[in-house]
């Protein structure tokens, strides 16, 4: 086999885009998608497609906290903030990388910043796509790694009641930056409530947000929740990740919550694991073969 | 009160549109046209020496070219205040030794009170950069702006019994700024917290092209010889930087080429009283070693003398223990001069390991003397780094960014955007 590592561009997806004069509104709908193909990160483009910035849900949850924007809103409140130009609500994006660049770089890269994407660009800085650890993730399948889930996990975790409102989750998410709350009772676990739950829930929603705001946490979390036990391996955390198609999962000692370990969390253990050199090397056969099953199918 | 003269560095977001190009032009100005004549005001404790100055320098003219009203106010203190200030960087960046004593504590207070009856803080919003004046907001007794602090260093492990003292002037602000979502202190909840990135500016005195002769002009003058392998440094001096690890990595190195030169470049901030201490050890640390050039302001070194070095150095080394950003490795690469440095602070963003520069293990100075002789070695490998490496910043660390953050902010925070007269 070739020992040269894939280039970004032929790995990178296809990232989800608004542009920067189309309005915050259109954003949350990229978000939240039909079917599968929300996406958490939007990237915001500028007239020619050179990036300008990127709306993660988080930020879309902080507008909604009335934590970013706040100044904005008491102008044209919340409606007539979805209705602003997406750029003002962007963040910069400083992980911007060359077509040209290796996967085994990048993933390097990813792992010494402890990134959960980058964005590619031609040599005219144009978005060409963006690769990330949820695509990634899915070649890690497969494997054990020799290390449990309880070494991997964050153990620090914001937790809510299933009688709490929507607006306390969202309050919970964004002071303490988190982006799933499991959901419990007298400690015992309910459900997992995450930002694209909220968020979706909102778009759907969007001409009665208060209501909405009001609804409480378990008429929208997630009460079938995806689990594994602290003493299993990483491995056993990366095939629910990727075959549920969860962000995350959580870590129970019966019912009880231990942990969560997100896609993220799961990416770069098991990378550091391998190295980049061999996930790069794993990915490439990969593509080599779904090439040959391709070119025996014509 | 000292409000810093930013006239000599006086330039129009329009430079820049041959670098960045004509449709981030618009994107800014489109920004900015949301809080034209905000008011802004950036206080710190120094108007040179150090990644703050060096971004306010550029930050505060560049935001009045697009329509902001912005001041940037310097704090007055005594020499105790900034041993103290020193003492308290010191212990936030993780010493954990320091106890700071009453007497201590008592004068730093009473330094924020006397600076904030005389420093002008009437603005939309005030952004307070590191911890020097952090306590200010304690004794305004007005507060009609938003007020945000901009702390520069990595609190993710902080000295307790320090940060205990700090904190309830940090959850004072209405906003907090930090470098990486690492640096966030985790029992800060109440203020807004933002992620903000610092970067250079490529048409500063430090930054902007110079030509070979004025290049050649300033080794001349300090006596460097311009055919022979260069490593630089550019640091404050200071136990962070390790500066006594980059001349036992020039040890090193001067044995596979002895006739390499080191270069370090400082300047003395006067808000950093162990300055000097640390420049005399590092002197006295390379006595005896030839071909070794330590630079300061005291000898003419200024942001110009910088730029050239940085041009005319084959390598740069940044091995810092502890680093902020440690923007200086985006300037050597804008040069197109590969770097060669740690992984510490925001250092890793910059370089792309074997792309843009070479990464190293902090103290593990044998693997970055055998980096550095590698890039004098192989002059073709450098040239590659070095333009990957101006590629990369220019994607992803330059001012206009850091503008296009702070524009968003301002938004964020000024209520009377509405309101507010035109100035045109």
């Amino acid at each position: 086999m070739n020992s040269v590592s894939l280039k970004l561009r032929e790995v990178a997806e296809v990232a989800t885009t608004v542009k920067w004069n189309e309005p915050l509104l259109k954003v949350l709908e990229a978000m939240v998608g039909e079917g599968d193909e929300g996406s958490y990160r939007v990237v915001v483009l500028g007239p020619h497609n050179v990036v300008e910035g990127i709306i993660t849900g988080k930020v879309v949850l902080e507008i909604l906290a009335g934590w970013r924007a706040s100044a904005l809103r008491l102008k044209v409140g919340l409606k007539g903030l979805l209705k602003e130009p997406a750029h003002v609500f962007a963040n910069e994006v400083h992980n911007v990388l060359p077509h040209w660049l290796s996967l085994m770089q990048t993933i390097k890269y990813m792992l010494e910043n402890k990134l959960g994407y980058v964005l590619v660009v031609d040599e005219h800085t144009k978005l060409t796509g963006i690769v990330e650890e949820k695509t990634l993730l899915p070649y890690l399948v497969g494997r054990r790694y020799g290390i449990i889930v309880k070494k991997v996990m964050k153990r620090d975790l914001s937790m809510i009641s299933p009688d709490e409102s929507l607006k306390n989750a969202l309050i919970k998410m964004v002071t303490r930056m988190r982006r799933h709350l499991p959901v419990v009772r007298d400690r015992k676990v309910k459900g997992i409530v995450t930002a694209t739950d909220i968020l979706s829930t909102i778009v759907d929603n969007i001409d009665n947000l208060n209501e909405v705001l009001n609804l409480s946490v378990r008429k929208v979390m997630e009460s079938d929740v995806t689990y594994v036990a602290p003493e299993d391996d990483l491995g056993v955390a990366i095939e629910k990740l990727v075959k549920e198609d969860v962000s995350s999962v959580l870590v129970l000692s019966g019912d009880y919550v231990e942990g969560i370990i997100t896609r993220l969390d799961a990416f770069l253990a098991a990378a550091n694991i391998l190295g980049a050199s061999k996930v790069s090397s794993i990915i490439k056969e990969s593509f080599s073969r779904s090439a040959d099953s391709c070119a025996l199918t014509r | 009160m000292v409000e810093v003269n930013v006239s000599d560095f006086s330039r129009s977001l329009s430079d820049y549109e041959p670098i960045i190009g004509s449709d981030e032009v618009k994107t800014i100005m489109s920004l900015a046209e949301r809080v034209r004549g905000a008011k802004v005001i950036h206080v710190s404790a120094t108007p040179y020496g150090g990644g703050v100055a060096e971004i306010l320098k550029s930050l505060v003219p560049l935001s009045r070219s697009v329509g902001l009203n912005v001041k940037w106010e310097v704090i007055v203190a005594d020499p105790d205040f900034f041993r103290t200030t020193k003492r308290i960087h010191n212990a936030l960046q993780g010493d954990m030794e320091i106890k700071l004593t009453e007497e201590e504590i008592h004068h730093y207070l009473e330094v924020a009170k006397k600076n904030a009856s005389e420093l002008d803080l009437e603005g939309d919003v005030v952004v307070i950069h590191d911890p020097q004046p952090l306590p200010i907001i304690k004794f305004v007794t007005k507060r009609s702006s938003s007020w945000v602090w901009r702390c520069h260093i990595d609190l993710a492990n902080p000295n307790p019994s320090v940060w205990t003292i700090l904190k309830p002037y940090v959850l004072m602000y209405d906003a907090l700024v930090f470098t990486m979502e690492t640096y966030v202190p985790r029992d800060v909840k109440g203020p807004k917290v933002f992620i903000r990135r610092p970067s250079i500016d490529p048409l500063s005195p430090k930054n902007k092209p110079l030509s070979p002769s004025e290049i050649l002009r300033v080794l001349n003058r300090y006596d460097v010889d311009p055919d022979r392998p260069i490593l630089g440094q550019v640091s404050r001096f200071d136990r962070w930087k390790d500066p006594l690890g980059v001349i036992d990595t020039f040890k090193l190195v001067k044995e596979k080429i002895p006739d390499a030169q080191l270069v370090m470049m400082g300047v003395f901030a006067y808000d950093d009283p162990e300055g000097v201490k640390w420049y005399r050890r590092t002197v006295k640390y390379a006595e005896g070693l030839k071909d070794v050039h330590i630079l300061t302001d005291h000898d003419g070194v200024g942001d110009y003398e910088v730029n050239a070095f940085q041009r005319a150095s084959t390598v740069i080394v940044q091995l810092s223990i502890r680093e902020g950003f440690g923007l200086v490795v985006s300037e050597a690469l804008w040069k197109g001069t590969p770097v060669v440095a740690t992984r510490a602070g925001g250092i890793p963003l910059q370089i792309i390991d074997g792309v843009t520069g070479y990464l190293v293990d902090i103290r593990d100075y044998i693997t970055a003397a055998k980096r550095v002789v590698e890039l004098m070695k192989r002059p073709w490998l450098a040239r590659i780094l070095g333009s990957n490496g101006r590629e990369h910043v220019r994607r992803n660390f330059l001012i206009t960014r850091l503008l296009r953050d702070y524009l968003r902010m301002h938004i964020d925070l000024v209520s009377n955007v509405a309101t507010r007269p035109q100035l045109r």
